[in-house]
């Protein structure tokens, strides 16, 4: 399977911008990868944070809006143009007269090409002067002295050292992302097969239960007891599959709907019932009725992306029943899910307040549980489980939803547990309600 | 006797998931791969209806969904109209929309796992036999 298809469009841009950084600190100044895949538009990912690796000269001229968006587009240009033309001459001029080394790497279905490293080819230099002199024409003459000292400080090379040294770093870092894609493409592909795999077996569950159900109804009378035992078996074979469903990776589009809310939050309790019962935890739901516009009351619909918020949920009670102590007959211990109808700067939406009582989180961390890969400190003889990336992806998507989210978390009374709490509110029409109305 | 194809590499696995339709006196014979489809295309296109799979072997780099590209062979090649319910894991809106604009009902595309019974409710409807 093609590796692009295997991995998140949000993991290449966070390997992307790892290898810019590191092209940077290597050749010691900004960096674009440049990466073209058949069929799409190329990416172009580029050193943003210049100021801490990047020569004192590019610093200065970023300093100015116009100047950096010259370089960027400069920068574009000149590697989308490399990456369509190979040439033998691996030095490439900036619009300031700056220049560049770059490799390219073609690797099965994308090419990438590296341009970057702020010096000199001594050979070149005093004709690169020229564009330099052209740009700071107009400025004030302090401001064309300081830029052309700072010009003049960048490091001359010459034609042996660009192609021993910068152009190793480039190409280094090249084959280190490539070498990282092919082993996330190849894990991801691991992972997809191996959910596949599972939620195959989960099929055959389901398949083999109901015809055995069916067969022995028509055979003879079964009891209510045993169609429900076997009814209870089918629903958990499917909760479960639609949890693995949501762990495949790729989620794709977010497509927006109105579903009801009930649907999403009484699965994801079905499917961590078990889960719950062996800690001795009850997950308690409580969800306020609305009026609708038919005058009945019920649970509302939102306009939700049903999988993602679906995933979310999973990620939330996963995280609630973990991080929960066990319950005793001394401490029964519960999760509560409560909703609630509310309005939020006049616009109607929904809270979902899950709570529970375990571990805690402090207050200065309280912010940072949303950031990806965050695990919390250890408290002494408390174990953080998990790679900490549940609750990232829930603000991701009550973010995707125009929601809002905040965590709190105070000792109780006991002097034990903590009572943690995950305050969602997610509006009733969905995200860009005001701005469809005013074009409609 | 009613004939329904069924495109699906593991079939082995899960052939519970036409049992019903067996038992109620449906005819299922099954190809696992796009070469078996090759080979029994005519046997394929006589059947009363067809139920399909759409990641099949070979996965190859750019074209992971053989189904697809099986479907749109018997509709362009053979002019194949008879009913198509496809059973897939797949659940990407962009996938589901091919299966759409080669004529595949939404209320035809099922995603695994499913019940027998409602795969088989599915193709008798679809067959208009229910």
């Amino acid at each position: 399977m093609s590796k692009k298809y295997q991995i998140l469009p949000s993991e290449i841009k966070q390997l992307q911008e790892e290898a810019v950084r590191r092209a940077t600190e290597s050749v010691g100044g900004p960096v674009g990868l440049y990466e073209e895949w058949p069929d799409e538009e190329p990416t172009l990912i580029v050193t943003e944070d210049t100021g801490k690796h990047g020569r004192g000269f590019c610093r200065a001229i970023w300093e100015d809006k116009y100047g950096k968006d010259s370089c960027l587009l400069d920068h574009h240009t000149r590697a989308h143009a490399l990456s369509q033309e190979p040439t033998s001459q691996p030095i490439s001029e900036c619009w300031l007269g700056v220049h560049n080394a770059f490799c390219r790497l073609k690797e099965n279905s994308s090419t990438i090409t590296l341009l970057g490293g702020a010096f000199h080819a001594r050979e070149l230099k005093n004709e690169a002067f020229e564009k330099l002199n052209k740009y700071i024409q107009s400025m004030p003459s302090e401001q064309q002295e300081r830029l052309t000292i700072l010009w003049n400080e960048i490091p001359d090379f010459d034609e042996t050292h660009v192609i021993n040294v910068t152009i190793k770093q480039l190409e280094l870092v090249g084959l280190w992302y490539s070498f990282m894609i092919t082993e996330l493409s190849r894990f991801r592909y691991e992972e997809s097969q191996v959910s596949h795999d599972l939620l195959i077996f989960i099929q055959s569950l389901i398949g083999n239960i109901e015809t055995l159900a069916i067969e022995l109804k028509r055979s003879q009378n079964i009891g209510k007891k045993w169609d429900a035992r076997f009814e209870e078996i089918l629903r958990q074979c499917e909760a479960y599959s639609g949890y693995l469903g949501t762990r495949l990776g790729n989620l794709g589009n977010p497509e927006f709907v109105y579903y009801p809310l009930r649907s999403i939050i009484y699965d994801s309790v079905e499917l961590h019932k078990s889960k719950a019962k062996k800690k001795g935890i009850d997950l308690f739901v409580d969800l306020e009725k609305i009026l609708n516009d038919n005058g009945r009351t019920q649970i509302p619909e939102i306009r939700m992306a049903k999988d993602y918020l679906s995933r979310a949920f999973h990620n939330i009670l996963d995280n609630a029943i973990k991080y929960s102590y066990s319950g005793t007959a001394e401490h029964p211990r519960r999760v509560d899910i409560i909703g609630k109808y509310l309005v939020k700067q006049s616009n109607p939406g929904y809270i979902i307040k899950v709570s529970n009582y375990g571990i805690g989180i402090d207050e200065d961390e309280l912010e940072k549980v949303f950031e990806p890969g965050y695990q919390g400190r250890l408290r002494a003889g408390e174990m953080r489980p998990g790679f900490g990336v549940g609750l990232s992806f829930v603000k991701e998507c009550v973010q995707l939803h125009d929601g809002t989210i905040s965590i709190e978390s105070h000792r109780l009374s006991d002097g034990h547990a903590w009572l943690t709490t995950l305050n969602i509110w997610l509006p009733l029409h969905g995200p860009n309600v005001i701005a469809e109305a005013t074009e409609g | 006797m009613t004939k329904i194809a069924w495109i699906e590499d593991d079939y082995d696995e899960i052939s519970s998931l036409v049992r019903l339709l067996e038992l109620d006196g449906y005819v299922i014979p099954r190809y696992r791969t796009r070469q078996d489809v090759e080979k029994s295309i005519e046997e394929i296109v006589s059947c009363d209806g067809l139920i399909l799979d759409i990641i099949l072997p070979p996965i190859e780099e750019g074209d992971p969904h053989q189904g697809i590209s099986i479907l749109k062979m018997l509709r362009e090649k053979y002019n194949y109209n008879k009913p198509v319910v496809v059973c897939t894991v797949v659940r990407a809106p962009a996938v589901i929309d091919k299966l759409r604009k080669l004529g595949v009902l939404n209320g035809n595309i099922l995603h695994k796992p499913v019940r027998p019974s409602i795969l088989a409710s599915t193709v008798k409807k679809a067959l208009g036999q229910e």
